[in-house]
């Protein structure tokens, strides 16, 4: 007898039902990229609240969670929409109404609270953000002395759930990509309870084999759970495959200016389409998707 | 020498070529900004005009523009693009990004160039909030690596859109990054110099209007140069602080023919630098 491996795929409703109220989830993709558009969708969907969303950059895919109310803090180092927003619309509105908390940080010091995650580290030291307010604005940043030396101090931030966007991915989770890649790597690492990554295409086993120096999530970062979804990080680019959609961006930008717009604009593009092929369509069908497609040229 | 450029040019292009001219020949490699359009061009112009030995980190890799073209229908403002692929020889993964110019004994990037909400006479620089931490009147969209940036490189460089006193401001409501000194201390005290990481405060400032640099005792901001059809009285109304001002104030040497065609033709290819902010008044 030859024992059989388990494949990992599974629809995207099933995927997201292991994102539970009060969960730490990291986002991939940054500003107008690679961001878990898809799956997003479907955790707004099912009402899920008090997220704590962890990003290297936030753009339009966060913004929409917080516009949503799934979520009560944001960890990262920046919130914008390349010239469609100089800021995230609903992130501005939700912290100035002191709705969303901000743990504003740098680079180095999202490294440090993911790396320290991922190694269970009490914390680690960097020097970015010595002489500086961060301390101030986030209370469990702390400002030591060290060897007579002012360092910063950066809490580990562990994650419970990761939602990665990914261009190809096998049966068995191993992730491919074409293009850009972001923290990735990183946020896998740093998550405990489940990996869900949604592709562009689900490519067989094989395909990883013939040059398995493709794959940058695998062994023990492979997804925990895998998800078909052709076109899933509209309106974001998505490597290769396709351009961001400035259109759409810009209607975006629109509707996030107030609570009530916004919720008109995700009954159309949110709780309205409950599959991806109507999300299609109502983004503007096979005419918008291959004008995308013909922009990567 | 190279040729003034006589006919017209728009802020932004005048902005772009100013920054190409802070990349020198031996910078190995550059570090742009997030979203950037005048930054990125600038510093690519300075790949192809004067400094063929510098390598540019978008945020899809590592590229050079010595033997690569930029292609045609690619937007020079957004650092993640697949297309920008083609200039790229080294591809980078967020993970190994983000730990660049971390302060380790091989330095990662020499130079960087801040946009800023707010930038103080010190050189301090905000994008974090207006108000204060426990009352903000705007959020600004966050620092990104500003803090890396401005700590473990070589040098560092402001660059503004606007000149104005909502802009250039006596004290900065929230310090996003440190400049030379500010209420929690100075350069010294933080320790930087002692690990080989960045002594100094922003190098200078790229305003619309003008040039900015630092007294070396002081630290204070003084004017460097007036761009052509401005003046120094301008500079100083538009200041929210009193700026020193040296007895004698050079007018910023304009572009050249050479700047300005390479510029033209083969960096900013679809003229954003034209579309976006229009011609110099």
């Amino acid at each position: 007898m030859v024992a059989i491996r388990d494949e990992r795929i599974v629809s995207i409703e099933e995927a997201v039902s292991v994102v539970k109220d009060g969960d730490v989830v990291g986002l991939s993709g940054s500003v107008l990229f690679n961001q878990p558009a898809a799956l997003a969708r479907a955790v707004i969907r099912k009402g899920v609240k008090d997220l704590t969303l962890v990003m290297l950059t936030g753009g339009l895919v966060s913004d929409m969670l917080v516009g949503a109310g799934c979520v009560k803090k944001i960890v990262t180092t920046y919130m914008a929409m390349q010239d469609y927003a100089p800021i995230c619309p609903n992130f501005q509105r939700k912290y100035m109404s002191g709705e969303v908390k901000f743990w504003e940080c740098d680079f180095q010091h999202f490294h440090c609270t993911i790396k320290g995650a991922q190694w269970g580290m009490p914390y680690l030291l960097t020097k970015a953000g010595v002489g500086t307010d961060i301390c101030k604005i986030n209370p469990d940043l702390e400002e030591i002395e060290y060897k007579g030396e002012k360092w910063v101090k950066v809490p580990p931030t562990p994650l419970d759930v990761s939602l990665i966007y990914a261009n190809k991915v096998d049966p068995y989770g191993n992730c491919v990509y074409e293009g850009s890649v972001f923290a990735e790597f990183i946020l896998a690492n740093a998550t405990k309870r489940a990996i869900i990554v949604q592709a562009e295409e689900i490519v067989p086993n094989e395909y990883i084999r013939r040059d398995p120096r493709v794959a940058i999530l695998g062994g023990p970062t492979r997804a925990d759970y895998v998800v078909d979804v052709p076109y899933g990080a509209h309106p974001d680019e998505g490597p290769k495959y396709y351009a961001h959609d400035a259109q759409f961006c810009k209607e975006y930008v629109k509707a996030a200016k107030s609570d009530e717009t916004f919720k008109v604009w995700l009954d159309k593009y949110v709780y309205g389409p409950k599959t991806q092929a109507e999300y299609l369509e109502a983004v503007g069908g096979i005419t918008k998707l291959l004008t995308l497609r013909q922009s990567m040229i | 020498m190279a040729k003034v450029y006589e006919g017209e040019y728009t802020i932004s292009e005048l902005q772009s070529i100013l920054i190409s001219r802070q990349i020198k020949f031996e910078d190995n490699i550059i570090g742009p900004g997030f979203y950037n359009d005048v930054v990125y061009n600038g510093a690519l112009l300075a790949m192809k005009n004067h400094a063929p030995n510098t390598l540019y980190l978008s945020g899809i890799g590592w590229s050079s523009l010595a033997q690569a073209e930029i292609p045609r229908h690619t937007p020079m403002y957004i650092p993640f693009e697949y297309r920008f692929m083609a200039i790229c020889e080294k591809i980078i993964r967020g993970h190994d990004e983000i730990q660049l110019s971390a302060g380790g004994p091989r330095r990662h990037c020499d130079v960087f160039f801040l946009g800023a909400m707010q930038v103080d006479k010190y050189g301090n620089q905000n994008i974090s909030i207006r108000g204060t931490i426990d009352k903000p009147t705007f959020r600004g969209p966050g620092i990104i690596g500003l803090q890396t940036f401005s700590t473990f490189m070589d040098r560092y460089y402001i660059y503004t859109r606007n000149h104005d006193t909502r802009t250039f401001v006596d004290e900065v409501d929230f310090i996003s990054a440190a400049g030379y000194k500010n209420r929690n201390g100075d350069r010294e005290s933080w320790g930087f110099a002692k690990h080989g990481w960045n002594p100094n405060g922003p190098k200078e400032i790229i305003s619309p209007i003008a040039c900015m640099d630092f007294d070396e005792k002081t630290k204070h901001m003084r004017l460097k140069s007036v761009h052509p059809g401005h003046t120094v009285q301008e500079v100083k109304e538009k200041t929210g602080f009193d700026i020193l001002v040296p007895d004698k104030v050079p007018m910023t040497d304009p572009p050249n023919e050479e700047e300005i065609i390479t510029l033209r033709e083969q960096i900013d290819k679809t003229k954003c630098l034209k579309r976006l902010h229009g011609l110099q008044e």
